[in-house]
């Protein structure tokens, strides 16, 4: 008798979380399994090989953790509107004390893979591991705004309050960190502080032993080879489709370990992964090649938006030892010169193969939204035009040419600088070449040379009166759609502020310290609207400043094997949220 | 036997500890160190960077993290932890090693199959229109540099997989589906995945040792008993496989000492253009990563093999050479 | 192994008194493999030297507008394609579109003709190092119409003319590097052949440190010490210098070991008992007998070296931009991918400079051996 009532105990609670569980909206996919399509295999490829499993140690781009994450945080990006929605949470946070503190309410009936329930602790011990100096997590910084802690405090089990040193634009994001299970490293960190967190879950740990909270969770890991994920059987209590079926459709999701990125695309001709980044012109000509010859089934769709990178130049603005260097490259005439030698055209054509953007700002091309308000806002761009660079630099004094053609000044000293980048990146040795050689038609005289990345990187980023570099070229990736700017770039004496970065990290102009100010007001803003006006006066400045010549982007194209359905409808197909949401994804 | 044993080991302590100490400060003097890339991660902060410099041991000095590695590998047999990785270094290498030994294995075997017949024909038939096109045969594969020649095997077999539907491994070491194999499958499985790189190493390593067998049977050929063997009427057969071979490839066996390093040192390029997950893919990441301990301890073990290797080499070499004495 | 001593006793079998190298000319004439190998790399040597004035173009020089970013290699013409008649020769002129259906960047002959002259002016460039000049073997006169033999490269640069300036630094770095790897190899075997004690146990470890550490892995180390931020040409220099230093491990051993076995044999006892010193031993009696092995490892250790450095221009150490090597060239082509192969096959073509120049070292090198081995000889 007793038995039965547990029994009947469980199945209400079972009934209550399947009432609260989470609807992936139809409109996020343009391929409905209408079929309810079950199982099968996600085929996809990494090209280095992952290094641990442990989400406090993993320092990796692509990793086991990041893996497993997908499926869980408070609150996730509606793809439609870039706006985010209660996920993990069950409702939206109540926001107080000048928005500065959150309480939010998780989602019941949520479980790990191993059937314990999420709950606060989960969130709080994260949150305390992740804080802690001594385990050297990744994701250290984004809990601290400004260099002040944010702090997580359970309320009760399914309550969480947050609170921020001030009102921050991604605040939403930051809170939708993943939760690791509580009763695996909370004990062990309970019990023998960080070393003991530090050494769990390396690559040798067996597979059962790994617990998540997301979609995936590890089957097994083969060094070098291939990891496969099989899905988590409690997260389709919570994660249903529109029509109501439990989540994932597949069964797994292998990553295979690939030489490079030639070899993933090979495999994708082969038939033998199922998706595969497209580089360039070159991996569209041999996919559609191969769906021309019947070997391959694929959707291909080229352009479907810039990438989310950027390419460019940055002169060194801290040259005691060179002080002539010095106020030329202090010099925005100088500056707004170099991008009208910047010939992007040739540069998509020759180093892109003729598909990519021309980019003129910090924020990337993809987010439009931004980069429409900076130029309702009126930021300039240098378009190619050597007859202008010549004109701004013979302002500055550059009129005459010597012998070899080059310019010289009063004293007949060479227009010239040196340019790096590392060594290895074809792309960017090539825009290297091209913008040495367009500079050479207007008689500047700039030295290219590849270096080793370790060297440019600490010449990037060294601090001081005389910086060891005259100029470099680099590109970046990563930032988020909420606030396009980088925390450690626009600010004065951050480390990629890297123009600029005296030992006391003053900003030198007011155009700086007008950067500087907007980007924490926009941070600080929680208006959307408001906010990306905050950064087209940020891009104004930034593109009257000059201060780092933005070059090309490359574009996104998308490809995968046909026998994959659930892709985004096309216009919710970018570089920043993929092609495809892996829980909507099915096999045909 | 016992003392040239014990002689070897202690002369081999220099060997050792010269290489250990060129290989670690040669790390140390590059620029850089493992957290460099970190610098260039916007959401790192400097706190957080010297936080990580503090637990990788990387603010100390040199020559204590020398010493500090030293005395962990001499007294608790602990080559150290790699960075990326976070855990013992012989911990991650002892997986990729054992990959790597079952190619180089295999290869070995291909190599001398395809070398000691194509050089007894050489030597035999010296001179004649197929020694002289196996020879260039042989020396225009050996001009590929490996990488290359790998490309446009990748290419061929791509083609022949459209044209003929097989399933032609490109890559890796095992399928999709090892994991669900029997123990029979499972090695047909890694068999079929390693037998083209190993055939494209020993073909096209296969010149110089074909040169060698084809010189040494030459040389023997020539000799004064192997024309008393012949005088005294032995079949020619008898003469070449009985007489000659067996001391033409003494050389050789004595050789064998040295496969032992490059056994666990990996077959090269081709294991990064095959994406094998053999010890060379990832001893480039590390070096590029700056992947101090993982460099460092590979390199002693290898050092160790090496020294093993060479004695073992002199113990053969008096095993099948009477002449030679050990000691 | 005791393969070459032997050679002394030959000149005794010899009633004419020939010297040992005539023997072995004589033995070299009659192969004709090795003939042709050295015959080719004569050829393959003046073309590096004379690079400059063979390439039509100069070592790096492209349009940003006129985009000839992989041109098909362009055949030279001969006929008046309206009369059928021979002309002078000529080449199209190509235009070129990103056919956005297929995604290549498709090229096609236009109805311009470009003749082709000898004997252009154009590129200055300095043979040698210092003899100037601006005369090209050939060419077109036209900025935007030029020859394409080998077609372009990823920047859209002549690959003819690449190749060809290609080949000065490849084949001097495998000859440069060798050549320094016999001189420290041979000093360093004497040395420790002939000091023993102290110095033979160090140098003969560090040989064994040198061996232990895998060739590749070492020489990527070595390598991250040097900034890689210094002139180009210099680069190259440091490359040469850590291939000569990772080589000559295995000579020094031989050296040594031949050193100490000749100086038991019997005309080196015979020297010693009339009274020659140690020194007169070690130049006149012993380092001759090494002659023989010395060319021979040499010629075949030239190819070893162009393939090592081939692949380490495959990891992106090797020659830097705007230079190039064979391998530097070939890793752009495998940068490329399968289009290299199937869209662009002649970005393959120096590629198959190595093979053939290694093909031709071998063959050499072989030669060389059995010409200077008498129990090798036919």
């Amino acid at each position: 008798m007793k038995k039965a009532l547990t029994l009947a105990l469980a199945l209400t609670v079972g009934t209550a979380a399947a009432q609260s569980a989470f609807v992936w909206p139809s409109a996020w996919t343009a391929d409905q399994n209408t079929g309810n399509k079950r199982g099968g295999e996600l085929r996809l490829s990494a090209i280095s090989d992952f290094k641990t499993m442990n989400p406090f140690t993993s320092s990796e781009a692509d990793s086991i953790p990041d893996r497993m994450e997908s499926g869980t945080g408070l609150f996730t990006q509606d793809p439609r509107n870039d706006e985010f929605i209660p996920y993990m949470a069950a409702g939206a946070p109540v926001v107080s004390n000048n928005n500065k503190r959150f309480v939010v309410k998780i989602r019941q009936g949520m479980k790990f893979s191993d059937g314990q329930a999420i709950t606060a602790d989960d969130w709080v011990t994260t949150w305390k591991i992740h804080t802690d100096d001594k385990v050297g997590s990744n994701s250290y910084d984004t809990f601290f705004l400004v260099g002040k802690p944010i702090t997580v405090k359970k309320l009760d089990n399914y309550t969480l309050q947050f609170d921020f040193p001030q009102p921050s634009a991604s605040a939403l994001s930051i809170m939708s960190y993943a939760p690791w299970p509580d009763h695996v490293f909370g004990k062990a960190y309970r019990e023998g502080g960080a070393d003991a967190v530090k050494k769990m879950w390396g690559l040798a740990t067996p597979a059962s032993q790994i617990i998540g909270a997301g979609t995936w969770i590890v089957d097994s890991y083969r060094a070098g080879e291939r990891t496969v994920f099989k899905k988590n059987p409690n997260w389709g209590d919570w994660n249903k489709d529109s029509r109501g079926q439990e989540l994932p459709y597949l069964n797994t999701m292998s990553v295979r370990i690939v030489a490079d990125a030639n070899a993933s695309l090979a495999a994708f001709l082969a038939g033998q992964i199922d998706t595969v980044g497209m580089r360039n012109a070159d991996d569209l000509a041999q996919t559609k090649k191969a769906i021309d010859n019947g070997s391959l089934k694929a959707f291909l769709k080229a352009n479907v938006s810039p990438q989310a990178t950027s390419q460019w130049i940055t002169f060194n603005w801290n040259k005691a030892g060179d002080p002539a260097k010095q106020k030329l490259f202090r010099d925005v005439r100088f500056r707004r010169a170099m991008s009208h030698i910047a010939n992007r055209q040739a540069m998509v054509q020759l180093a892109l193969g003729g598909l990519g953007s021309e980019t003129y700002f910090s924020t990337y091309p993809i987010f439009k939204q931004q980069i429409d308000a900076g130029l309702a806002a009126g930021a300039p761009q240098y378009k190619y035009d050597l007859a202008q660079a010549s004109k701004l630099l013979a302002q500055i004094g550059y009129t005459k040419k010597n012998a070899q053609g080059y310019l010289v000044d009063k004293s007949g000293k060479v227009l010239e600088f040196n340019l790096s980048t590392n060594a290895g990146n074809t792309v960017r040795e090539q825009l290297g070449r091209i913008f040495a050689d367009e500079a050479k038609k207007v008689g500047v005289k700039v030295n290219f040379t590849p270096i080793d990345f370790n060297t440019l990187v600490s010449q990037l980023t060294s601090k001081g009166e005389n910086r060891p570099f005259d100029a470099i070229l680099l590109g970046l990736s990563g930032g988020s759609n909420i606030w396009s700017f980088g925390s450690n770039v626009v600010p004065c004496g951050t480390n990629l502020h890297s123009y600029n970065n005296p030992t006391d990290g003053k900003c030198a102009t007011s155009q700086e310290q007008l950067m500087t100010k907007l980007y924490y007001q926009g941070d600080s803003e929680l208006n959307d609207a408001k906010r990306r006006a905050i950064g087209g006066q940020l891009m104004k400045a930034e593109g009257e400043l000059q201060p780092v010549i933005y070059l090309v982007g490359g574009n996104f194209h998308v490809a995968f094997n046909e026998r994959l359905g659930g892709e985004f409808p096309a216009n919710l197909m970018n570089a920043y949220y993929g092609q495809r949401l892996n829980a909507l994804t099915f096999i045909k | 036997m016992i003392p040239f044993l014990l002689r070897r080991l202690v002369q081999s302590i220099p060997t050792l500890l010269l290489a250990s100490i060129l290989i670690f400060f040669v790390i140390q003097l590059a620029p850089g160190d493992f957290l460099t890339p970190a610098k260039l991660n916007p959401n790192i902060s400097p706190e957080q960077l010297a936080a990580l410099q503090r637990n990788f041991g990387l603010d100390r000095h040199p020559i204590e993290q020398y010493f500090l590695w030293m005395r962990n590998m001499l007294f608790h047999f602990d080559l150290g932890l790699s960075f990326s990785y976070q855990q013992p270094v012989l911990d991650v290498i002892k997986p990729r090693v054992a990959n790597s030994m079952y190619l180089v294995l295999l290869y070995t075997v291909l190599f001398y199959l395809i070398a000691i017949p194509l050089g007894v024909f050489g030597a035999v038939r010296q001179n004649s229109l197929g020694d002289k096109a196996v020879n260039v045969f042989l020396y225009f594969l050996l001009g590929f540099p490996s990488f290359f020649l790998a490309l446009i095997v990748i290419y061929f077999i791509l083609q022949l997989r459209t044209k003929t539907g097989l399933d032609i491994p490109i890559n890796g070491m095992t399928s999709n589906d090892f994991d669900s194999m029997t123990a029979v499958q499972k090695f047909f499985d890694v068999t079929k995945h390693l037998i083209i790189p190993a055939v494209i190493l020993a073909v096209s390593d296969a010149a110089g040792l074909t040169r060698v067998i084809r010189g040494q049977m030459l040389e023997v050929m020539r000799s004064d008993y192997i024309r008393t063997a012949r005088a005294k009427g032995v079949t020619e057969r008898t003469a070449i496989w009985k007489h000659t071979f067996r001391n033409a490839i003494l050389p050789i066996v004595a050789n064998v000492g040295s496969l032992l390093p490059s056994a666990v040192a990996g077959a090269g390029f081709i294991e990064v253009v095959f994406a094998y997950p053999g010890i060379t893919p990832m001893i480039l990441d590390a070096l590029n990563a700056q992947d101090l301990y993982l460099i460092a301890g590979f390199t002693v073990i290898t050092t160790v093999l090496l020294v093993i290797g060479n004695a073992l080499g002199d113990i053969l070499l008096a095993v099948v050479d009477p002449r030679i004495k050990v000691g | 192994m005791t393969t070459t001593a032997p050679t002394t006793t030959q000149k005794k079998d010899k009633p004419l008194g020939q010297s040992q190298f005539s023997v072995a000319w004589q033995q070299f004439r009659k192969n004709r493999l090795a003939q042709a190998g050295g015959l080719m790399l004569i050829l393959l040597y003046v073309m590096a030297i004379f690079a400059p004035f063979i390439a039509p173009d100069a070592l790096s020089s492209y349009s940003t507008s006129n985009i000839t970013r992989f041109h098909p290699p362009t055949p030279i013409q001969f006929r008046d394609p309206d009369t059928g008649a021979f002309t002078r020769p000529y080449v199209f002129k190509y235009t070129q579109q990103l056919n956005m259906d297929t995604f290549v960047n498709e090229f096609k002959p236009s109805a311009e003709r470009c003749p082709l002259y000898f004997g252009v002016r154009g590129a200055s460039y300095k043979l040698l190092g210092f003899i100037p000049g601006n005369l090209h073997l050939f060419g077109t006169n036209k900025e935007d119409c030029s020859v394409y033999l080998f077609g372009g490269e990823d920047l859209g640069r002549d690959l003819f003319t690449r190749t060809l300036y290609a080949s000065q630094i490849s084949l001097t770095i495998g000859l440069g590097a060798v050549v320094i790897t016999t001189l420290i190899g041979l000093m360093m075997g004497a040395v420790s052949a002939y000091f023993g004690g102290i110095v033979d146990t160090l140098v003969m470890r560090l040989v064994e440190v040198i061996a232990a550490i895998p060739s590749l892995f070492l020489l990527l180390l070595l390598r991250s010490v040097f900034p890689k931020d210094i002139n180009p040409i210099l680069a190259l220099y440091v490359i040469l210098g850590l291939l000569a230093f990772i080589g000559w491990g295995g000579l020094a051993r031989v050296t040594r070991g031949q050193l100490l076995s000749v100086r038991e044999q019997d005309f080196v006892s015979a020297a010693k008992s009339l009274g020659a010193s140690d020194n007169r031993i070690m130049w006149r009696h012993m380092l001759p007998t090494l002659t023989t092995y010395v060319i021979v490892t040499t010629s075949l250790a030239i190819p070893a070296t162009i393939l090592t450095e081939s692949g380490l221009s495959f990891l992106g150490i090797g020659a830097v931009e705007p230079y190039a090597s064979w391998g530097s060239l070939l890793k752009a082509a495998q940068d490329g991918g399968l289009s290299s192969l199937n869209t662009r096959p002649w970005v393959l073509i120096p590629g198959f400079f190595i093979v053939f120049t290694v093909m031709c070292f071998q063959l050499l090198g072989d030669g060389l051996r059995d010409a200077f081995d008498p129990r090798k000889r036919a």
